[in-house]
Formats: C-alpha cells, structure tokens, sequence
C-alpha cells in the first residue's frame, strides 16, 4: 500500500513521519482563547454605530480564519 | 405573472437541472465504491463545495438569519466559528483520514473507525450512532422544505413535501457522490450569488451600514454587542462548539476528506471551503441585521430570509435566492442520506452476508437502500412525532459528543484503544443525552441547559476523559495499526 509522493525526506533519502501543522494549531488556540475572551470584555464605540469588538471578533474573525487557512494551505504548517 | 408563480419557473428549471445531472452520472459504470465515494474523481473545487454545503444544513442556513435577527450580534460568534470549522476539521483530521483511507481503501468513514479500532466493536456503535441521528436529521430536513414551499408558493405542505423529497431522493439514487458533490458545487454557487445579491440591496434599503445598526438598535438595543439577551456562557459555548466540534459533529462532511486521492488537492479544497463558508456566514449577519431593522415585526422569525427576498428583490432573483435556500437543504439531506445507506450496505449488511457481492448485486443493493432509506425519511416527515424531533435537536450534540475525540485521537494518539474508543462514543452520548434530559427537568425544554452549559460541550469532555482514561488501562493497539495509521509514509 505504497503512497503517492508526499511527506519529508530525511537526509538519508528515507521518508520520515508527518509532522504536525503545529503553526496551525497554535493559530486555532489563538482563535479559540483569544476569540472567547474577546466576547467576554468591555468593548469601546466603534465605527458604525458597533463596538470594537464586534468588528475584531466577527468581522475580524472572518478574515482571521481565511487568513490562516491560506496560510496553512500554501506551507502545510 | 404573480410572484410565486416566477418562484416555480425558477425552481422548475433548477430542479430539471439536478435530475439531469443525477442522470447524467448514472450513464457512468460503477461499482458501488465509486458510487457511495467516487474516490480520486472530484476535484478541488467539488470538493470544498461539497464539504461545506453539507455542513451548512439548510435550516440552521435560513435559521441563523432568523436567530441572528432577533438575537443580533449575541448569534453573531455561531457564524464565525462555523465558518472556521472547515480550517478545523482539514487541519486536525483531513490529512490524515485522506491518507489512511487511501491505505485502506475504505469507502466509508466508519470502515475508518473498524481499521483504527481493531475490529467490528467500535464500528458497529459508530454506524448505530450515526443512523440514529442521521435519518430523522434528513425526515426534519424534508419538513423544514415542506414548510419553505407552503408559505412562499402556496403549496400544500404534503405536496411540497413529496415534490422537493422525490426529487433529492432521485438524484441521489441515480447519481450517487458524483451527482451529490456536484449538485453542492452548484447550490453552492447559487447561495453565493444569491447572497451576494442580496446584502448590498439589504444594506442599502435600511439606510447604509451605520444608519442599518441604528435602525436594528431600536429593535433590539441589547443585539448591537455580544453580552444581551443570552447568557455569557451561551455566547460563548456557541462559538467553542460550531467550529472545532464539527470533527466529530458532521461526519457527512468528513467524509469528503476519503475522496481525494492527493494533498494537494486537499489544501486547495480548503481554501474553496472556507471562502465559501466565511462569505455565506458573514453575508447572513448582515443580512439578519438589515432583516432586523426592515422588518421589527415577522409572524414567523425563521421565515426573516424569504420574506426579505420577497420585500427586496424583483421575482425571478428572488426565485434563484430561493433556490439556494432549498439547495442548501438539498446539499444536506442528499449527503447525509448517502452516508446512511453506505453505512447500512458497507458495514451492516456486505459483513453480515459473507460471501462476495458481484458489482451489479453491490450497485443494485447500494441504489434501493439509498431509496429505502429516502421514502421513510419522506414518510416520517409526513408527520414527525416527537421522538423524532427531540433526535433533531440533540443529533449534533450527539455526534460531536460521540465522534470528535474518536475521530481526533485516532489519528494523533497511537495509545487509544479499542476499548477506549467504545467507552467513549458510548460514555459520551450518554453524557450529552443525560445533559440534555437535566436541562429538560429543569427548564422543560431541551434549548434550555443546567447552568447555560451546551451538551455539545459536556458530552465530548467526558468522551475524551473516557478515551484517555480507558485506553491506559488497557493494552495498547496492536503494531500493525500504528504502522498503518502512524508508520512513515513508505
């Protein structure tokens, strides 16, 4: 059952073991953390008639994740 | 011409363009693999339409606008984790299950579960599990459009019922995972369109952005901010759970990750997943708010999003975005339903038969399952009794509760076992359903939990203390598993 060509190649020419996406997944408890404790605090007036958390939490959470998708998807990390 | 008849044209000629296309894939010779999996032939685009079309069901698609109407932006962080949870699930599993499959050949996610977990034990409560809660699903799925076509055509329900379930059952059918991925594709499309066509005119009809959120603060002055009318708690377990727990809450979706046969296609399927599911979830805040301030006053708050089509938009583009309402219900039920009759064909009755299935026999056994299965969702759906719709509003808890950490672990942690994953799934239902049954005690009603605390939460923290728990004690897996699920990729 071999695999297709994929994976890292040690020096020695032998396929080694996946690494983790650890960037991702410290990327996701930023979001997790951060996003959690975004909702939970006091916010200043923002533009629009919204406060500033709305626009970091939502539409900034929006971008967050596009963001860190595209990140993960061109370095596998 | 009236408006619901321009409804009808437009969706006359949508649905002729879905049966077309389930029977275009039937003209294809199959086995019946390719029919519930169509490994290696989707491509990037299919695929990340697919996996987001499926986990965005069509009533949590036209019930966020409906919720977020009334709730503001309390509802508000659900959309944002939902649309992170495609960068979840391809991330932490999709790689992975992408890569074990095409080891295994497997053709469905819990045959996944049988080669991890060394034998039938855990796979036969996962496929359990999953039919319990998946066939009411699509039955509630079948209602929600019923409902759709009585009010906005003047339909009698039964007949909108029949027409809009026969139609998905067809397709689904004759077409199998080629029809159902590229009717996703093209539902998808049109939610994109149709939203995109819908916001700015929303927008702009309550005043502009600023004056909008003016507007809706007179309806709702608590839903300009994340802390109003729900618990901190409430806002704060919706945005922990729609995103990350959708690994073990959405397992039609997961199962889109067996289909490709290599990485890359997966990544750039991610990238066309979380653009689609970040635009449609934002575009449907804005949306909810604009409905707010147009319309403070609604007989049916889940109906906000038709009932701002009709206000705003001429009546062929209110059919399209009609049309997307029902196709996102359709990209569901179509792939749950698939899922549910390759469960019943591949790890219930193929095993139990014992002796070879020759391809006619397995193609033939796969497309009346898939129709069995249709015509008693359809007939539940007829009148749900309420049973069913207590399943409906637990089945995800029940599935994140169950799966999520099965799922995670089984392809990071080479220590879990056999018997740890049973304990969990089972210890982790159990929690969510017994979760569920105290906050019903407590509040009569199963929206309402002890202490705010969702069993989507509760249910997959007893599930990983299980896992890790059980595993430890027991002995560890054998090494021909670790070599499959964890050796080096040569």
């Amino acid at each position: 059952m071999k695999l297709p060509s994929e994976g890292r190649t040690s020096a020695r020419g032998r396929r080694s073991r996946r690494r983790a996406p650890v960037a991702s997944i410290a990327l996701m408890i930023v979001f997790l953390v951060g996003g959690s404790a975004g909702l939970l605090a006091e916010w200043p007036m923002g533009p629009a008639n919204l406060d500033w958390g709305v626009w970091i939490v939502v539409y900034g959470g929006y971008l967050y994740v596009v963001g860190a998708a595209l990140f993960h998807a061109r370095t596998g990390r | 011409m009236s408006v619901p008849a321009v409804y009808a044209v437009v969706l006359v000629v949508y649905f002729a363009g879905l049966l077309g296309l389930g029977f275009w894939f039937n003209r294809r010779r199959r086995s019946r693999q390719r029919y519930f999996l169509a490994r290696g032939d989707l491509g990037s685009a299919t695929l990340g339409f697919s996996y987001s079309a499926t986990q965005m069901s069509g009533s949590s698609y036209m019930g966020a606008v409906g919720a977020e109407r009334v709730l503001g932006y309390n509802f508000a962080p659900a959309g944002v984790s939902s649309a992170a949870a495609a960068w979840f699930t391809y991330v932490l599993v999709g790689e992975r299950l992408r890569r074990v499959a095409s080891r295994i050949r497997c053709t469905t996610i819990v045959d996944v579960f049988e080669a991890r977990y060394y034998g039938r034990a855990a796979s036969a409560l996962a496929t359990a599990i999953m039919l319990v809660a998946f066939v009411p699903l699509i039955a509630a799925q079948l209602k929600a459009a019923g409902n759709v076509f009585q009010t906005l055509l003047g339909l009698p329900y039964l007949a909108g019922l029949l027409l809009f379930g026969g139609i998905v059952v067809l397709y689904t059918v004759v077409g199998g995972m080629h029809a159902v991925a590229w009717t996703d594709l093209i539902q998808g499309t049109i939610m994109i369109a149709g939203f995109a066509a819908l916001a700015p005119v929303a927008v702009h009809a309550a005043g502009g952005f600023g004056e909008m959120h003016l507007r809706y603060g007179q309806f709702n002055p608590d839903g300009l901010s994340f802390m109003g009318d729900m618990p901190a708690l409430w806002v704060v377990s919706t945005f922990l759970v729609w995103g990350f727990f959708q690994i073990g809450g959405a397992p039609a979706a997961v199962t889109r990750f067996l289909i490709p046969e290599d990485e890359k296609t997966l990544k750039k399927a991610l990238v066309y997943s979380i653009a689609f599911s970040s635009f449609i979830f934002a575009a449907s805040t804005v949306v909810a708010i604009a409905a707010g301030a147009l319309l403070p006053v609604l007989e049916e708050p889940d109906l906000a999003l038709p009932a701002l089509v009709q206000m705003l938009m001429p009546p062929a583009l209110g059919g399209v975005l009609v049309a997307a309402v029902l196709g996102a219900m359709m990209s569901t039920i179509d792939s749950v339903l698939l899922l549910s009759s390759s469960l019943i064909v591949e790890n219930v009755f193929v095993p139990l038969r014992r002796r070879r299935v020759t391809r006619r026999e397995g193609m033939s056994l796969a497309r009346r399952t898939t129709l069995v299965l249709g015509a008693a969702a359809l007939l539940m759906a007829v009148d749900p009794p309420a049973p069913i719709l207590w399943i409906v509003t637990m089945a995800f808890s029940l599935l994140a509760s169950a799966f999520t950490f099965p799922f995670l672990l089984g392809v990071w942690w080479p220590r879990a076992t056999r018997e740890g994953a049973v304990a969990a799934m089972a210890g982790g239902a159990a929690a969510c359903v017994l979760w569920y049954a105290l906050g019903y005690a407590k509040h009569g009603t199963f929206d309402n939990w002890i202490g705010g605390l969702w069993p989507a939460l509760v249910g997959p923290m007893a599930s990983l203390a299980l896992l890790v728990g059980v595993s430890l004690a027991t002995p560890p897996p054998p090494a021909q598993v670790e070599k499959l699920f964890f050796g080096p990729d040569d």
